[in-house]
């Protein structure tokens, strides 16, 4: 069976697209998915730092590109799931190193042998990107809800019907209930509002969510962070199944247990 | 690889000087701005934004609205120069174009031609266009280019007068001694407008030396016209060397009334950040318009939805347009030279990108009266409908 093809991309940088990749790979992979995830940031790499894997890699993207390694040679395992590999991007090489001829071959390989393809696009809308995007079945947009973040998605989003005639997918990072809810922040409603897509997830604010990409555990690995709950839930979304929306303006006590408990 | 664009490439674009000077004119402009906030403070601080209260639109009736008198001149580059790509942008964009079966050329080239942020590239487009006016015989680079390619040959035509131009261009081709002969031409010329009289006479001086045109490549929506007139293929790129493509499926309409400035063109869905609709004819808007993005017409606008980025109506200079939107809230608004901005958000307001709507916001037009733009909500109960907005001239 083919799997699927998903990039994560934003247009800025720092809004989460690594994060959000590492996470949802694990969710996925604790789903029951066989999942790799490709980092196409090319010179630029740290997929490999927030997944942990860094001192495993061998040969990365480019040598595949450039036949120097067969693909099998190149994916990295990770040893805390299932099923859960990475193909390094280079780090000492240029974004140009590899076509968007190149990437679509080693994407269709690679979706023959898992569920998911998650590509880790690199920021901005130059070449990586469009490498980035060429092989997606789905895109996903990772956006916060400041105003930057949110005017670069959108041109993301433009480019990406104009060029590529996909409708992408849109999940909002580092999203903070409690200045929402004092009215000094952008809301859920309002970044639809204005980007009118597919709302597939929001993943909370959450500064332990930093220390654990630094640590190279994804969030989604560790039982004790409540986060790993927005990252399944976006998982489970993206294998079709139709979860609610977690509510994080219910305050209290009861709104507490409900977030704790998913609902 | 040629058609990757680095950071590097287009990072090298600014000269020394040129940033220098760009970096005068937004001072110039952040000037205007606060002086202009200023005398709004000075007359009580009301809001100026299109969007308003009824009882606001009231005062705009009687005239006691602190509108914004415009500097004419600075709106009145505005129109003409927002399609203004530097030479040395154009020249980068054609080398770009040599490798074939891009499939993302339009884009690459687009970010060395377009700087993210709207108000920066209408800024460096006036500053350049008055780095040309300064110097205009000393341009380092030639007026006319011409350059063989497999498939024919591309004449560039470069910064100068229209006479500097027909003379270089009969200097070159008379040293090439027929070189280029039977040839077919791919004729660049940039941003320039160029009447029908001067493609004529262009393509009489290619028909001398045996040449033919083949294509007209350009980014002024006048030239466009003016070849269609002539009968010349023709293609409009965008400022930002993208195919326009929204002005792709209207080009056999526009041929079809070519003469005809009253004619409309109705664009479906949304405009968002970056994109740029840029018509001669009315333009009629169904759905909404996104911060960022920018809608140009010589004649009104009008929006089925909300407007949030940049319009200008009336860009031909026609002060009778009107701009008219269900949910009228653009970060600028022009009317040929006049030009509104919208007031900075109050103090713990989230913010201009998304102004709340009240509850019971009606839609609202926008037109020019002595000098400002004022913004009228549309009313049931108005006797006679809008009587004011009547033309003089229909």
């Amino acid at each position: 069976m083919r799997g699927t093809v998903i990039t994560i991309t934003s247009g800025k940088g720092g809004v989460g697209k690594t994060t959000t990749t590492a996470n949802l790979s694990a969710a996925l992979t604790q789903l029951g998915q066989r999942v790799i995830a490709v980092d196409a940031d090319m010179g630029l790499r740290n997929l490999d730092l927030v997944m942990g894997l860094e001192n495993r890699i061998v040969f990365d993207l480019v040598d595949v590109a450039e036949g120097r390694c067969t693909l099998q040679q190149a994916l990295v395992r990770d040893p805390r799931a299932e099923f859960l590999y990475l193909l390094p991007a280079a780090q000492t090489r240029d974004k140009r190193d590899v076509t968007i001829e190149q990437m679509c071959t080693i994407c269709r390989q690679l979706v023959t042998m898992a569920d998911y393809v998650l590509i880790d696009s690199p920021a901005g809308i130059e070449h990586g990107f469009h490498t980035a995007v060429a092989p997606a079945d789905r895109v996903l947009i990772v956006t916060t809800s400041d105003v930057s973040a949110l005017r670069d998605a959108d041109k993301v989003i433009y480019l990406l019907e104009r060029d590529w005639r996909r409708q992408p997918g849109l999940v909002i990072n580092r999203y903070n209930p409690r200045l929402v809810n004092s009215g000094e922040m952008r809301g859920i409603d309002d970044v639809l509002d204005i980007l009118a897509i597919d709302l597939l997830g929001v993943v909370p604010e959450d500064e332990r969510l930093m220390l654990s990409t630094d640590r190279g555990t994804p969030a989604a690995f560790d039982r004790r962070m409540y986060v790993r709950r927005a990252y399944e839930n976006i998982a489970r979304r993206i294998m079709g199944a139709n979860v609610p929306l977690t509510d994080y303006y219910r305050p209290g006590f009861w709104g507490w247990l409900g977030r704790v408990f998913g609902r | 690889m040629s058609d990757v664009t680095t950071p590097e490439d287009s990072a090298h674009i600014p000269t020394p000087q040129g940033a220098f000077a760009l970096e005068l004119r937004i001072a110039d402009l952040l000037d205007g701005v606060t002086v202009r906030d200023a005398s709004n403070a000075g007359d009580g601080g009301s809001e100026t934004q299109p969007a308003r209260h009824p009882e606001q639109t009231k005062q705009a009736e009687q005239g006691t609205l602190p509108g914004e008198p415009l500097v004419p001149a600075r709106a009145r580059a505005l129109p003409d120069e927002v399609d203004n790509v530097p030479p040395f942008l154009a020249q980068s964009r054609e080398e770009k174009e040599t490798r074939p079966s891009d499939e993302f050329t339009p884009e690459s080239s687009q970010l060395a031609g377009s700087l993210p942020s709207q108000t920066t590239s209408a800024l460096s487009d006036i500053e350049i266009s008055e780095k040309k006016e300064a110097t205009p015989a000393s341009t380092p680079s030639p007026i006319v280019h011409i350059r063989g390619r497999s498939d024919g040959v591309v004449i560039e035509i470069g910064v100068g007068t229209w006479n500097q131009v027909t003379a270089a261009l009969a200097e070159r081709l008379e040293s090439s001694g027929g070189f280029f002969r039977k040839s077919n031409v791919a004729l660049d010329l940039g941003s320039r407008p160029v009447t029908e009289g001067e493609l004529k006479e262009i393509a009489q001086m290619l028909a001398a030396q045996e040449m033919s045109v083949g294509v007209v490549r350009t980014r002024s929506e006048r030239t466009f016209q003016a070849a269609l007139a002539v009968g010349l293929a023709v293609a409009l790129e965008s400022s930002d060397g993208a195919p326009d493509a929204a002005a792709m499926p209207a080009t056999a309409h526009s041929h079809e009334r070519e003469t005809d400035a009253k004619g409309y063109f109705v664009y479906k869905g949304y405009l968002r950040s970056g994109h740029r609709l840029r018509r001669r004819e009315h333009i009629i808007v169904i759905g909404d318009i996104n911060p960022g993005a920018e809608v140009i017409s010589d004649g009104d606008v009008l929006v089925w939805g909300r407007l949030r980025g940049v319009v200008h109506a009336g860009a031909g200079g026609d002060r009778r347009a009107l701009v008219a939107a269900l949910d009228l809230e653009p970060t600028q608004l022009r009317i040929a030279d006049v030009l509104k901005i919208a007031p900075d958000p109050k103090p713990g307001h989230p913010g201009r990108f998304f102004w709340r709507r009240s509850q019971h916001k009606r839609p609202e037009i926008a037109r020019v009266v002595q000098d400002e733009i004022i913004t009228e909500e549309w009313d049931v109960v108005r006797p006679g409908g809008l009587i004011s907005l009547k033309r003089g001239g229909d």
